[in-house]
This record gives structure tokens, sequence and C-alpha cells, in this order.
């Protein structure tokens, strides 16, 4: 029976080839949609499951709110973990990471490499992440001081092979070259891991004697619950470590209590994540590397049903319009024998077989989408899709569902037919107004005019973010790093105000987007005796100029006032916050000593735009470390600056490797991932739009095909083409402007909030609505109205001469 | 006396051209397919005049609704030409076709060949919308005619409450509401039962006599005895024209 039933299917399929088209290409697209983005989904979710130990590992995070400071950070006190492998019996093992805040430079077998992930941190790390060691041993690799594990790809990059044991690494500390021996080789963490190590070495190395205070909270700190362990236990536990550790360093530091925190609108809190949580959860601008984002996750997963909805609904919707014409075959069956149960299944078979090979088509089209998909999310989803042989059986259920579900309605409806009435000819059914089937329709309006607007609404977010003034001007501005390891960094810069493409230049120790360095600030006057958190950075005379940093009051430092080395130049944010109603001369304590105000600086963004631009001074230049050269030039010569630089550099840098970027370029790579994401979900909206056409255009053919009859008596009656026209578009005009409505308001309240995350948003504009509600409407009239038009063009007698 | 034979003669044909209403000249239809090729008239030369009733009578497949769609200006001759109303319209497009059938020429089914989805009403005012009249003329004029029909009570239902006969009223009320000058039947009684053929044959005779040109294919012998001539078509050609003038005026009311 189901080889009959397939045989019939088949035919059935073959015989209507534009219908079976239509839902086979809408439901491959649909699925194939569906396949990556459970793909993505599935593989951000995979993070760090790949640690045998996983369920039991916890990271120790810190949140902070003081005055308009609010931040929460994944590190803490490197005291904390043996503090935790004490109090609690439960942790039975704990390990503490340290990372570089600027890249640094390596240097192996007389060759140099910028290096970023060089870590210091606790022999433990071994065993808590799981590292599987290819060279030398394991637990004794980092016991002693200036020893170093490699990764594997990272020996191989250096030294082009992993017996590299006892070989010499150089890295810059504090300014002087120091060599560690490497101990050992480790296999690199999989890519689907929260950070990634290219060198481990003992944290002693860092702490030369061992950190008793919980001032510094610069640590990733782990630890390994015991297998009995009540993990919600110790989870519950955690906070209150803030009252017996932190309370009496916040006393001594602040002179106040946390209750005295807590009462003026501040906390500190502690809190123990779970590692599998990281990826997901954990935003901060601190993290090891940047993390996936749990709301990326349900947008994905939110817009795959939605796209396996919508092409579901095509094949609903043309099954049940096509009923009329098999409305005789299902008659001739019954009054045969046939129950209902069998026209069921046989239904059922169909779109099922149709799923299957919609199925067939998708993962064609998934092979194609997965490169694209990784280039835009830095992915590897083509490992995961290979290496996973039992997704094909979730594939093979996602099929099977969406032949069940896309069928279910129009197999339940036709088996009803009542063959008396069916064979007669008088079955009234398929003219193409039935409401279920406009309100599907219309339904899938509201998703695709949903995801126009809230693609436009997130494109213009990005638009706005791209264009913001950021305060100072990052057009055609080289920056150069590590300039400190020059023989003469002046005679370096000297070199480019000497050339006739450089407008100016300037030496300084951070740049708007590096990390800046936080400490405290007090007023001397007043009764304001509590410290004001701020980043602070040293730069030369010409900075301002060089960056294009406009002055709001007083004056930036300059080499000819010698009163300006007692000075402070701060900006807007923190005069603001400090609450400072005349800022030029007034006196403040820093950890630099007592400062006097001589300008403020118009507000700058010196980090992402995800964040409010926060305060910020500058020291005075002299004698303070300075590691990059700024040069702004004469536009269309970055070329002729590049060969100058590159010429300079060899004079000067005694074979040290010459690491620059252009702004422009470093602005554009931090919000890349989020254009990339935007991109993907545009093409997943535009998807979605060709699908619900696609639909639509099946729908509108067979309605015409079904009105043959009353077109020919109204063209005989006199009708125009164009009254015509108007006639069969005017439906779907009342659906759309329908759904429209309901849309709208929707979309505009999940945009708003979506909005609400950027520090920076731009406004919705109504006419967002006017063009998504217009284009969806141009979209489903030109797809009828090029139906309606062949419909048109046929001969009236034609359609009255067959009854 | 030539002179005034020839005058005479010239006036005689002028006022014969403005007495006919339908010219056609070696009229020929083919239809093609793929494969075949399909003569459906061949050479038909008619003339009809204004206020006749004609009926056109053969066997299936004798091109009768053929003949019929190219009077109706429905569709083009393959060949020959076709004078209506004085005007040649043998190689008009379709637009303009529309514009000439627009008020002057009413169309009768045998399936009737309502919207399903509009009211009684509704449906007879279609060629009226089509036409341009205000929603009131409209409203006066639909009104007026379903009176006449005998339907008005039906006003408001929908083709499928209605039976056959009151289905073809319904039909010939949207025919005759422009008051056009040709009215055109392909066998108005075809699917109707005896009574209510008799009943719209009456109502065609009535438009007939009120001035209306009617031409009426039909298969049924009762049915032809109502019309002024007859005209046999077979396999596309024109064999026999007879004439009932008697019958036309001495209609056969007593056989009923």
């Amino acid at each position: 029976m189901i080889w009959n039933n397939l045989k019939i299917a088949f035919r059935n399929l073959w015989r209507n080839k534009i219908y079976s088209f239509i839902n086979l290409f809408g439901l491959a697209i649909g699925l194939a949609g569906c396949i990556v983005l459970s793909l993505y989904v599935i593989d951000e979710y995979s993070y760090d499951k790949h640690n045998k130990n996983h369920s039991r590992i916890y990271r120790m995070n810190t949140s902070v709110k003081m005055n308009e400071f609010e931040l929460t950070h994944p590190t803490s006190s490197p005291v904390l973990a043996a503090t935790l492998i004490e109090d609690f019996p439960e942790v039975i093992d704990a390990t503490r990471i340290l990372q570089l805040f600027e890249p640094t430079v390596i240097e192996a077998d007389g060759r140099g490499f910028t290096e970023n992930n060089f870590y210091w941190t606790d022999p433990s790390i071994i065993k808590i992440f799981d590292l599987q060691i290819l060279k030398g041993n394991g637990e004794q690799s980092l016991k002693n001081l200036y020893q170093v594990i490699i990764s594997e790809k990272t020996a191989l990059k250096y030294f082009g092979s992993i017996d590299v044991i006892g070989k010499q690494v150089k890295m810059d500390d504090s300014g002087e070259s120091q060599a560690y021996t490497i101990s050992a080789v480790a296999k690199d963490l999989p890519y689907n891991s929260h950070f990634h190590f290219h060198f481990l070495t003992s944290i002693k190395t860092h702490f030369k004697n061992e950190v008793t205070s919980y001032n510094n909270d610069g640590a990733y700190t782990y630890v390994l619950l015991d297998e009995k362990a009540n993990a919600e236990a110790f989870v519950e536990k955690v906070p209150g470590l803030v009252k017996k550790y932190i309370e009496p360093s916040l006393k001594a530091y602040k002179k106040m209590s946390l209750e005295d925190l807590e009462k003026q609108g501040d906390y500190y809190r502690m809190f123990a994540m779970p590692l599998t949580d990281i990826h997901l959860h954990s935003n901060s601008i601190y993290e090891l590397e940047k993390n996936g984002d749990i709301n990326n996750v349900y947008i994905f997963l939110f817009s795959s049903i939605l796209i396996l909805l919508i092409a579901c609904i095509n094949f609903t919707n043309l099954s049940t319009a096509k009923s009329a014409q098999r409305a005789k075959e299902i008659g001739v069956r019954k009054s045969l024998g046939s129950s209902r149960k069998r026209l069921i299944m046989q239904f059922l078979s169909e779109s099922i077989l149709l799923s299957f090979v919609a199925l067939l088509v998708a993962l064609l089209l998934v092979e194609l989408m997965i490169p694209i998909v990784n280039s835009l999310l830095d992915k590897e989803l083509g490992e995961l899709y290979y290496s996973t042989p039992n997704l094909i059986l979730l594939f093979l259920g996602i099929a099977l569902f969406t032949g069940l579900f896309a069928g279910s309605y129009s197999a339940f409806y036709l088996s009803k037919f009542d063959p008396a009435k069916v064979l007669k000819g008088n079955l009234k059914s398929g003219n193409g107004k039935s409401p279920l089937r406009q309100s599907l329709v219309s339904f899938q309006f509201c998703i695709t005019i949903f995801l126009f607007v809230s693609t436009l609404i997130a494109h213009q977010q990005m638009e706005y973010i791209k264009q913001k003034n950021l305060g100072f001007d990052k057009e055609d501005l080289l920056i150069v790093r590590n300039v400190q390891k020059l023989r003469s960094k002046e005679v370096f810069k000297t070199a480019f105000l000497n050339s006739s493409y450089v407008i100016d230049a300037s030496l300084s120790n951070n740049i708007p987007g590096s990390f800046y360095d936080g400490c405290s600030l007090w007023k001397t006057s007043g009764d304001d005796k509590k410290p004001y958190s701020t980043r602070f950075t040293t730069a030369d005379f010409d900075f301002a100029k060089t960056m294009g940093i406009k002055m709001a009051k007083g004056h930036y430092f300059s080499k000819d006032r010698a009163s300006d080395k007692a000075g402070l130049v701060v900006n807007e944010a923190l005069v603001k916050d400090m609450n400072l109603t005349n800022p030029i001369g007034t006196v403040l304590k820093t950890p630099m000593g007592i400062k006097t105000i001589i300008g403020v600086v118009k507000d700058f963004h010196f980090v992402s735009l995800h964040m409010k631009i926060g305060s910020l001074i500058f020291l005075h230049p002299e004698g303070l470390p300075q590691s990059h050269l700024a040069i702004k030039f004469h536009k269309h010569q970055k070329k002729e600056v590049l060969n100058l630089l590159k010429y300079n550099w060899d004079q000067q840098a005694s074979g040290f490797p010459l690491d620059y970027f252009f702004m422009d370029d470093k602005f554009a790579s931090l919000h890349k991932s989020e254009n990339n994401t935007m991109l993907l979900f545009s093409i997943f909206s535009i998807l979605s739009i060709l699908i619900t056409c696609l639909g639509l255009l099946g729908l509108s053919s067979f309605t015409t095909e079904q009105r043959t009859k009353e077109i020919g008596v109204r063209k005989i009656l006199g009708a125009s083409n164009f009254s015509i026209l108007k006639m069969l578009n005017k439906d779907i005009l009342k659906w759309m402007l329908f759904a429209i409505i309901i849309t709208s308001p929707l979309a505009w309240y999940i945009m708003n909030n979506w909005l609400e995350a950027f520090a920076y948003r731009t406004t919705i504009e109504w006419y967002i609505f006017i063009i998504s509600g217009a284009t969806a409407m141009i979209l489903a009239m030109a797809t009828i109205s090029w139906q309606a038009w062949l419909a048109t063009k046929k001969d009236p007698v034609e359609a009255l001469r067959y009854e | 006396m030539q002179f005034y034979l020839a005058r005479q003669l010239a006036l005689e044909k002028q006022t014969y051209k403005l007495k006919i209403m339908i010219i056609t000249k070696d009229l020929c239809k083919v239809f093609r397919t793929e494969e075949v090729e399909t003569s459906a008239l061949h050479d038909v030369n008619l003339h009809i005049q204004r206020g006749e009733f004609a009926a056109i009578m053969g066997p299936s497949g004798c091109g009768k609704s053929t003949l019929l769609n190219i009077i109706g200006l429905l569709d083009n001759p393959s060949n020959g030409s076709y004078i209506f109303n004085n005007t040649d319209v043998t190689k008009k497009s379709e637009k303009q076709r529309t514009h000439f059938r627009k008020g002057n020429i009413g169309f009768i089914f045998q399936s009737f060949n309502l919207i399903d989805e509009l009211t009684v009403f509704e449906n007879v005012e279609l060629p009226l919308i089509y036409m341009g009249l205000t929603a009131s003329k409209r409203k006066a004029k639909v009104n007026e005619v379903l009176d006449r029909m005998n339907i008005s009570h039906r006003a408001k239902h929908y083709p499928q409450q209605l039976s056959g006969g009151q289905q073809q009223r319904v039909a010939i009320a949207r025919a005759v509401v422009t008051d056009p000058n040709l009215i055109l039947a392909d066998e108005p009684t075809g699917n109707l039962d005896s009574s209510n053929g008799t009943e719209v044959m009456e109502l065609l005779k009535e438009l007939n006599h009120s001035g209306t040109t009617v031409v009426m294919v039909t298969h049924s012998v009762r049915d032809s005895e109502y019309a002024d001539r007859v005209i046999h078509l077979f396999d596309g050609k024109v064999v026999s024209e007879n004439k009932h003038k008697q019958i036309k005026r001495e209609p056969i009311k007593e056989e009923l």
C-alpha cells in the first residue's frame, strides 16, 4: 500500500509540475535556511562542551557599580583561587589566567611575531581544561619561572616543528627582553572553546611575590568542583564571599561598608558562571576572546522557524487551492471503497515524499551556504556538519515533521469531501477566496513585513554607528605600534613631520580603541571626599592636533608653557561626572600627585561605540612612556606614507617587526561582526520574502485559473484589462493592509527594545514602515498582476468554451 | 430616366444599408492546433436585418457557436469580412471590439455564465458599471429590467439559490439591461426544461417585437419556430435559409 501511495504521489507531483516546483523549491529554501541556522545554533551551544569536566567548571565574575560607572567583568582577584579551595570543600581545584592588554612581540629563532594570546596561569590549567600535552612533562612544565607551554599550531608557526622542548622565545617584559624556555607542547584548544592560548607561562613569572590584596581584580579564575558536589549550593554561596573578603579592603580603601555602598545605589557583587554559559551569556569588553551572543542565537532560531513556517504555509495553501482539481479523484476513490484514513495516508505520503525530495535539494543548498555563513560569522560550521553524522537524523526529523505539518491540513480537508456531491460536480471549493488561505497568506506577509522592518532598522542602526561623529578624525590616520622599541622614537617622529605627505604626527601611550588604564581621582575642596574612577593616558604635545580633537575649554599641553607640567587635561565626561562647575583651575588629587585642570577636550570615543564615553584624563607627557605613533597624512597618499614608514622603521628598528594599522580600518573591524550578522539576517529576510512570493505566485496562478470563466464573462460584458487587474489585486491588497497594520506596532515594539541595548541608538523613523509595507505590496501586486495579465490576455471565448 | 433609376437604386441601396445590421462576406474561420487544422466556417455569406429574429441551426460542431462569436465581436474571422452597423469590424483590435460591443450587444448563454460570487442585482449591474453609469442610474435601470423579467424579488439572492429558468431570466436581464441593438443567444433553452424554455423564448420574442435584433443558435426545432428566418449550417457552410414570416406574425401559442 505504501508503494502504491508513493507511486501515485510521485505521479501527482509530476503531473502538476509548476505547483510541485514551487512547493519543492520553497520547501527546499525553507529547509536549507532552517538547517544552516540550526547548525549555527548547535555550534554556538557546543562551546566548551568538548571539555570532559565542562559541567563542573565555573568562572568567577565580578559586577561593580560605582557612581556612573557600571560594569560586569569576567575577572576577579588573583587571591580568590586559593581562597575558594580553602573555604569550599567542593572546590577541588582552581586556576587563574592573566592576559596581555596589548599585543606584544615575541622573538623566536631570530624572527619576531606579534602575539596576543600569551597567558600567565597556574599548572592546574592542564587538569581543569583537559589540555593534551604532546611533548614534555605536563604537570612539571609550569613549575619554574620563565617556562612556557607552547600550543602545537604556534610551535609550527614559530619553529616549523613541534620538537621545540628546550628552545627559547624572548618576550618584552616591562621594557626588558626576557627569555622563556619551552617546557611542553600542548594540543590547541578546539575552535569552539571560549579562549585559545598560544603560550602559557607560570603566573609566578608575573607576580614575583604572591598577591594578597583583593584590590587587584585582573585574573580570570576558574574552579573545578568535585563530582559529587552540589553545584547549585556552590553558586549560591559565592556572592557571600564579598562580605568576607572584599568588604575589609573596601573599608580600608574607600572608607565604606557594603551597606554604605548599597545605600548610595552602588554595589559590588561576585558570582560563579558555569563554563558552558560563558560563550553565549558573557559579553564583557574584557573577555579573553569575543564571545557569541545569546540574542543572536534566539534571533536565528526564531528566523529559522519562521522561514520553515512560511514554506509550510505555501504548501498548505497550494494543496487546498488545488483541491477542486483533485475532488473528482477523491470522489472516485471513495465510491470505489477507499476509507477516509487511507486517503489521508495517501495525501500525507505525497507531502512527506515532497519534503524528503526538498531535503535533498536543501542539502545541496546547504553545501553552497556553509562557506558563505562561515566567512560572514567567522565560523567553521562545515567541521560540525561533516563530523556529526547524527545530524542527518535531525534533518530527516525536520523534513518528516515539515511533511506532516504542511500536508496534514489538506489531507484532512480533502479526505472529507462528500463523494456524491463531488461526482455531480457541484462542489464549490478552491475559488481562491477561502478565508483560511487568505489569512495564511496575510500571516506570511506579517512575517515578511516584520523581517523587512527589523532588517531596515538594524541596518539603519549600523549606519548610524558608522556615521556617528567619533569626536576625532579617524580618516587618513596611520598608527604605528611598539615605537618604544626604536632606537629613538623622537627621531622617527621627526622623520615623518619633515615629509610633505604628512600633516602631523604624535606619540602617545594609547590611541582610540586601545586599552586604557584606570585610576581614581579626588576633589581637593568641598565635602565630597569620594573617589572618582577615570581612565588615563599620556600623549605628546601634538596629540590633539593630530587626532583632530577639539578643545571645549582652556588649552591643551604646550611645550612652551612650563606651568603645564602640573596641569591636567580632562574630557567633558569627567567634568560632568565630577560635577565641576568651573573646571579650569580646579585642583584634583591623582595617584600621580596634585594636578590642576588646564583644559577640557570635547568628548571623543576612545573605546568602542558600544559604550558610553567615560571620564578620561591626559597627563603631561614629559618622562612618561609612549608606545604609539599616530601619523595624519594628506588624502590619497597612503602608499607614499607606507613606503616612508617601512624605510624609517628599518632605519630605526634593528630587526624588530613593524606593526601598524589605519584607524578607519580598525573602527570598521570593531563593528565587523555586527555587520556580518546583519548581512546574514538580511539574506534570510530576502529568502523569506522569496518563499512568500513564490507561494503567492502559485496561489495567484491558481486563483486566476479558477476565475478564468468569471474573467471571460466580465470581458464579454465590456470589462477592460485594467479593471480585471484591479479586481484580482483588490483582495490581496486588503489582506496586506491588514498585515501592515497588525505588524507595524509589534515590529516597532520589538526593535525599540533591541535598540535599547545600544549606548548610542538611532530613532525608528515612520517611513521605515511605509517603505517596508509598500515594498511588500509592490512585490505582491507584481506577482499577482503577472498572472492576472496572462489571464486577461486570454481569449474570453476560450474561457467560456469549455465548461 | 436612367439617372432617375440610378438614383432610385442608390437610394434603395442606402436604405437597405440602413436596414441591414450584419453583413458577412466569405467569412472563414480556421482553428489551428500543433497538429490539426480545423476549418470551422467556410465562406459564410449572411445578411441580417435590423429587427430580425434569426435562428442558426445545425448539428454539433457545424460552426454555429463560432459564427455567433464572430457576430458578437468576441472573435475575429480568419478570412472574409464582417460589417456590423455599417462599420467594417473585420480586423479590429480586441480593445476596439470591446468598445463596439459595450452597450450594443447582449449575450445569453446555454450555461447562463452568471458570476457565482455576485448577487442577482450585482450580476445585472455589471455591464452598466463597465459602461460607466452612475450608481443611481444603474440602480434604476437594474430594478426596471428585473421587474420586466419578473425576478425583482430575487435581487439579493446568489445564482446558486435560483432555479435554471430563473438563472436564465437573470442572464437575459443582464443582456438587455444596456438596451442593446443586438441580442445573441447561444442555445438559451439548452439547460432548461420545456416550460422554462418556453418562458425564455417568449421573453426573447417580446424583446424582438420591441425592436431588438435577435440571433440565436439552437438545436431545437420548436425554438427555431419563433424566428423569422432559420439558417442551416453544415460543416461550416450555409446550406439553406427558410423564412417563417407567417410564424412570426402568428406565434404558435395555440400549440402550448
